[in-house]
This record gives C-alpha cells, sequence and structure tokens, in this order.
C-alpha cells in the first residue's frame, strides 16, 4: 500500500464538516464583506484555516510563503474573499457507502483535536512571550494537516498506520516510518509546501512528533509538541488513542520551562482548549 | 447497519440543504459578479459625459435600485456638483456645498459609506420626505481612490423594500468601479486640457493653434466661407521685463490673454504664439470685422495702466491682420505669413497700431 505522492501534491483543500458548514452558512449571511468578525466564526475551522491560508499564500497576492497566520491572511484578502471561500468550499459526506469506514466519530475527534491545539498552542506561545502568538496558533490548528488529508483522500493508508501501530504496540509515526517509509507528517509537509505555507509553519507541521532529539526542533514546533501533550492529557486527543511518543519532560526542558510552572497553567489551559472545542464544535 | 442507514439519510438531507444554499449564494455572488463586468466595460470610457449617460441607463438595473443621485466633489471649494441622476424633480445642474448635505458630509469626512434603514428617523431627515420614495432605507457611499474622495453616490428605494449586507457588499464593489472610471476620465479630461493650454494664461497652445488653423484653413477654402486672423505684439516688451521683472512681465501677459478671451466669439480661438506674441483665428470673420475686433482689443490694451513698486506706466500693441484668400494663399502658412508681414508693417509703421494685410514686401 502506498500513498500517492502526486495526488497530494495537486491536493486542493480539505472538505468541510456538513454540520459546521451549516452554522457558517448561517452566520456569513449576516456579516458584510467587510466585517472581520468573519475570522472568530472560522478560526478553529481546521479545514477552512487551511483553505483560507492556501489561498493567502498564493503568488498572486504577493506574499508567497510568508502568511504564517489566519490573522494575516484575514488582513490580505479582507472578509470578502474569506466568505467566498466558506461558499464554495466542499462539504463531505461522511456516511456514504464508500467513506463508511470513516465515520463522524473520528473526523469529528480530529476536528475538536486541532482546534484544541490552535488554542493551547496559542496560549502556550503567550505564556512563553513569544511575540508572533498566531502563528503558534495556526501552527498548531493545521499540525495535522497530512493526517486529514490522508483520511480524507486515502483512508485505507490511515487504517492501515493505525492498525500497524496497534499490532505492533509503536507509535503511529514509527508505524508509518517502517511501513511506508515517510510518515503523515511528511505528507503534510509535503502539501504544506505546495500550498507554499512559510517555511517555519511547514517545518513545524513536517516535524511535530517526530523521533529527534528537542534541541534540534523550532521553537514553533516544540509549543505544537507541548500543546499536543496537553490536549491529549485534557482529553482533546485525536481519537486514534495510540502512543505520540512525546516526552514532555525533554520539550519542557529544551523551552526551558519550569515543569511545576507548568503544571500549574494546566486549569487555565484547560479552559481555553474547552472554549474553543466549543466554539469550533457549534 | 440500521444506524448507520439512519445517519446516512439525515447527514444526505443535510448536505443536500447545505449545496441548495451554497448554489444559491455562489449564483447570486455570479450574477454580481456579471453585473459588475457589464458595467466595467460600460463605463470603461474616456470621457466623463458618455460615462454620465451610461449610469443614468444602466446604474439603476445593475444595483436593483429605484433612484440614485452621483455628485462629483471639489475639495478645494468644498463643493458637490451633481453629476447625473434618475429622479423627476432634481434639477441637473444642483451644486452644494459640503455642510448643505448631513449625510454626504458624513460619508466624505468618515471615508466611509453610510447606511440608514430608516430616514425619517434618522439624524439627516429635514422634514420633508422625498413622495416618490417607496422605502424607507438611504445610502451613501463616497467615492475613492486610494484615499482621494472624487464624489459621492446616492441610493434610494428598491423592489424588495431593504437593503441588505449582501447588497451593500455588492453596491460597495460598484462603487469602486465608479470611483476608477469617474477618475480616470476626470483626469483623462484634464490631461487633454493641459496638453492644448499655455501654462501661464490659460489660453490655447502654439501647437493647439496650428492644428485648429490647419482645420479651419481646410474648411473655409472647401465651403468658401471667410476666415480671418490676427497677429498681436505687445510693443517693447522687453524693456518691460527688463524694467519692471519678469514676474511683472507675466503678470501683463495675463492681462492681455484676459482681453483676448474676451474678444472671442462662440466659434473664435485665441492663442499664445510666443513669447509676448499672441494670434486670434476668426472663423466667419471677414477683414473688415477682423480689424474691428483688432482695434478693440489694441484700444482697450493701451487704456490699462500697470503699477509696479508705486509707479505706474501703460503699455501698447501692435496687431497684423489678414483674410484668407484662396486665390494666393495655398496653405495655412502662407496665410500666416501674410499676418505676420501685416504685424511687421505696424511695427515698422510706429507700433501701437492695426495694419491688414497683405502688405507690399519693399514695406
Amino acid at each position: 500500500m502506498t500513498i500517492n505522492a502526486e495526488l497530494f501534491s495537486r491536493y486542493r483543500g480539505i472538505p468541510c464538516l456538513p454540520l459546521k458548514m451549516a452554522s457558517l452558512l448561517d452566520d456569513i449571511e449576516s456579516l458584510s464583506a467587510m466585517d472581520y468578525d468573519i475570522l472568530e466564526i472560522i478560526k478553529f475551522d481546521v479545514s477552512l484555516a487551511c483553505n483560507v491560508l492556501r489561498e493567502a499564500n498564493l503568488p498572486l497576492y504577493g506574499y508567497s510563503g510568508k502568511i504564517s497566520s489566519m490573522t494575516q491572511a484575514s488582513g490580505l484578502l479582507g472578509p470578502g474573499a474569506i466568505k467566498n471561500i466558506i461558499v464554495s468550499a466542499p462539504i463531505y459526506e461522511r456516511y456514504s457507502q464508500e467513506n463508511h469506514e470513516t465515520d463522524g466519530r473520528v473526523l469529528g475527534s480530529f476536528w475538536r483535536h486541532s482546534a484544541a491545539m490552535a488554542a493551547l498552542a496559542g496560549k502556550m506561545a503567550q505564556c512563553l512571550g513569544e511575540p508572533e502568538v498566531d502563528d503558534f496558533f495556526t501552527a498548531g490548528l493545521v499540525h495535522d494537516l497530512g493526517k486529514i488529508a490522508c483520511a480524507f483522500e486515502a483512508k485505507p493508508v490511515l487504517q492501515s498506520f493505525i492498525r500497524s501501530a496497534k499490532e505492533n504496540g509503536t507509535t503511529i509515526w514509527d508505524a508509518e516510518s517502517e511501513e511506508f517509509g515517510c510518515t503523515l507528517g511528511d505528507l503534510g509537509g509535503m502539501i504544506a509546501e505546495a500550498w507554499n505555507f512559510p517555511e517555519p509553519l511547514v517545518e513545524a507541521v513536517r516535524q511535530t512528533g517526530r523521533q529527534a532529539l528537542p534541541e534540534t526542533k523550532s521553537r514553533l514546533t516544540l509549543v505544537v509538541e507541548l500543546a499536543k501533550t496537553a490536549a491529549l492529557e485534557l482529553g482533546y486527543g485525536d481519537g486514534i488513542e495510540l502512543p505520540q511518543g512525546l516526552d514532555k519532560s525533554r520539550i519542557l526542558k529544551a523551552l526551558e520551562v519550569d515543569p511545576a510552572r507548568f503544571e500549574g497553567k494546566i486549569p487555565g489551559f484547560k479552559e481555553t482548549a474547552d472554549q474553543a472545542v466549543a466554539i469550533a464544535m457549534d | 447497519m440500521e444506524d448507520h442507514a439512519k445517519l446516512r439519510q439525515t447527514e444526505r438531507k443535510l448536505i443536500f440543504d447545505l449545496v441548495k444554499r451554497q448554489k444559491e449564494l455562489l449564483g447570486q455572488s455570479l450574477a454580481d459578479l456579471n453585473n459588475l463586468l457589464y458595467l466595467h466595460k460600460s463605463i470603461s470610457l474616456l470621457s466623463l459625459d458618455h460615462i454620465k449617460s451610461m449610469l443614468v441607463e444602466k446604474l439603476p438595473h445593475i444595483l436593483s435600485i429605484r433612484y440614485f443621485t452621483l455628485f462629483l466633489y471639489d475639495d478645494s471649494r468644498k463643493i458637490l456638483e451633481l453629476a447625473c441622476h434618475n429622479h423627476a424633480r432634481i434639477p441637473n445642474d444642483l451644486s452644494l456645498h459640503i455642510n448643505d448635505s448631513g449625510i454626504m458630509k458624513d460619508a466624505i469626512s468618515r471615508g466611509g459609506y453610510i447606511l440608514v434603514h430608516d430616514f425619517v428617523q434618522s439624524k439627516y431627515f429635514k422634514g420633508k420626505k422625498n413622495p416618490q420614495f417607496k422605502n424607507n432605507f438611504f445610502v451613501c457611499i463616497p467615492l475613492m481612490i486610494q484615499n482621494e474622495i472624487v464624489g459621492a453616490i446616492n441610493l434610494n428605494d428598491n423592489e424588495k423594500g431593504n437593503f441588505s449586507v449582501g447588497d451593500l457588499d455588492y453596491v460597495l464593489n460598484v462603487a469602486d468601479f465608479l470611483a476608477m472610471s469617474i477618475s480616470n476620465a476626470t483626469n483623462f479630461d484634464k490631461v487633454k486640457t493641459l496638453s492644448i493650454t499655455d501654462g501661464l494664461t490659460g489660453l490655447n497652445n502654439h501647437q493647439e493653434m496650428q492644428r485648429v488653423l490647419k482645420a479651419e484653413f481646410m474648411r473655409a477654402r472647401r465651403y468658401q466661407s471667410p476666415f480671418s486672423i490676427v497677429m498681436v505684439d505687445l510693443d517693447h516688451f522687453k524693456d518691460v521685463n527688463d524694467t519692471y521683472g519678469h514676474q511683472k512681465g507675466d503678470e501683463i501677459l495675463m492681462t492681455i490673454a484676459e482681453i483676448l478671451k474676451k474678444a472671442c466669439r462662440a466659434n473664435d480661438l485665441a492663442a499664445r504664439y510666443g513669447g509676448e506674441e499672441f494670434i486670434l483665428l476668426l472663423p466667419e470673420a471677414k477683414m473688415q470685422g477682423a480689424r474691428i475686433i483688432a482695434e478693440r482689443i489694441r484700444e482697450e490694451a493701451s487704456r490699462l495702466e500697470f503699477s509696479h513698486e508705486g509707479k505706474s506706466f501703460k503699455l501698447t500693441l501692435s496687431c497684423g491682420v489678414a483674410e484668407l484668400d484662396r486665390e494666393t494663399m495655398k496653405n495655412h502658412t502662407e496665410f500666416l505669413n501674410v499676418a505676420d508681414k501685416a504685424l511687421y508693417q505696424a511695427k515698422r509703421g510706429g507700433r501701437n497700431q492695426t495694419v491688414c494685410g497683405p502688405v507690399d514686401d519693399d514695406h
């Protein structure tokens, strides 16, 4: 079983989930094309975030490879263009005959996880005093791009990864590498690159969860990984329920964060994640 | 399996409804886009008058509104001039000071649209409602190019009776197109005027004079109609410049230009020929009429009194007149030469006089 790399290099975007689209269409009919509140209604949706970032990084607008956050993207494109992206977004039929194996529960978990990751990565960046909090937020939101794309376009491959990891008791990352020689992170990185995402964001998508020394990873990637450990602890995992192989203490050390201080902030992180998930799954 | 079938059925219905809504919204966007492209093609014109008539004809349909007024804004005078409209009772030459229209004043000073859903209840209402209006909304949108205001457009009434955010989004896009087209046409007019105008005196420049002279010469020959020209030269103007300075010299040139402008009839043309020399092109004028005009100019100029640092002084000018003679003048240059020689003769004869050509070369 192989991943059709060519298919993903031409991948046009992640479809929207039907329930989310229903509330979005309700909202946008009352929003003007000059109303920047539009960002509020899509900022936790991984599918629309990817579509907006892809559009904003098109060479047409002159900032290809430079737009790393939803705030920048909406500033560049304007609410009118974002409205058009929503109206023209494909909608995924989760329970069709051919999709029945990828049920709504799994996709729902992916969406929840992405929203929680965005909120957590953003909040952690803020606590760490990072200057570009929005970049961390966006990286958290889209970090699973490869896995989500695979869930839509190559379900058997994803299922095979999961099966293999469960049978062998390994991390999903190991399963991917051993079976296919590349990982879902690599796949996400390839898509992010094809969509002209900025290099640090591509790197975060590619490296998050990779078994490598934390010191070799960017702060963006490390914060996303730290957010991932928190998301798992707070019950906002991706629903696959496989070991992620993330070493929280080493990540904290690499980020020079006192573990006790970090643990003290967990209730605040939980609140942030809860709010994000509530908005995302509205 | 039954649960799955039920889920599938429920979701199918949801997706069907969603796609239907998306299709409606996309359909509306496409219709708006088509209208926008059509408007763009219709008003991609260089003449403001043509743009105005296009807007009167098409804008109400394109915006789905019943009434509109479009004002052009002159920021230096703070005046709004009605450019076009489709109201029955508004005079075409309406001109307002910006303070006379609260809604346009606010829209222009804020640089943003004003949408009032109930005009009668708004602060802009002055106690009298237009009986033609069936709806209560009022929209005013400033027409802007970058940060420069070129005008404002006001919209009233539509079939559905209200003005939605979708309507507003579309109108704002249209307003951008309007502003660009109007600005282009206005700038084109300005450039056109500048290219044929002498910068100092505001008269036509030499190039434009040559073009009109050539055209009028051909026309007069073809239709055998009279055509005269008057060449005017200020006497001892070099001395004026040397004595009173170039600034005073420029002031005198502008004053003489005003006399020439006043002397022109509807189809006449006054131009600066170069330096202190001017020319009048007088289609349909015979020698006698041209001579009268030249003398009037000369006399008026000689009566003028200029002053410099408390001292007053006077100035005279000389004129050479020529009437087109189809037998002897084969082209406009020969025609011009006759007037030039007459002017030379006037100078040689003591200045402050009018001489009619042709004059004998020996003189």
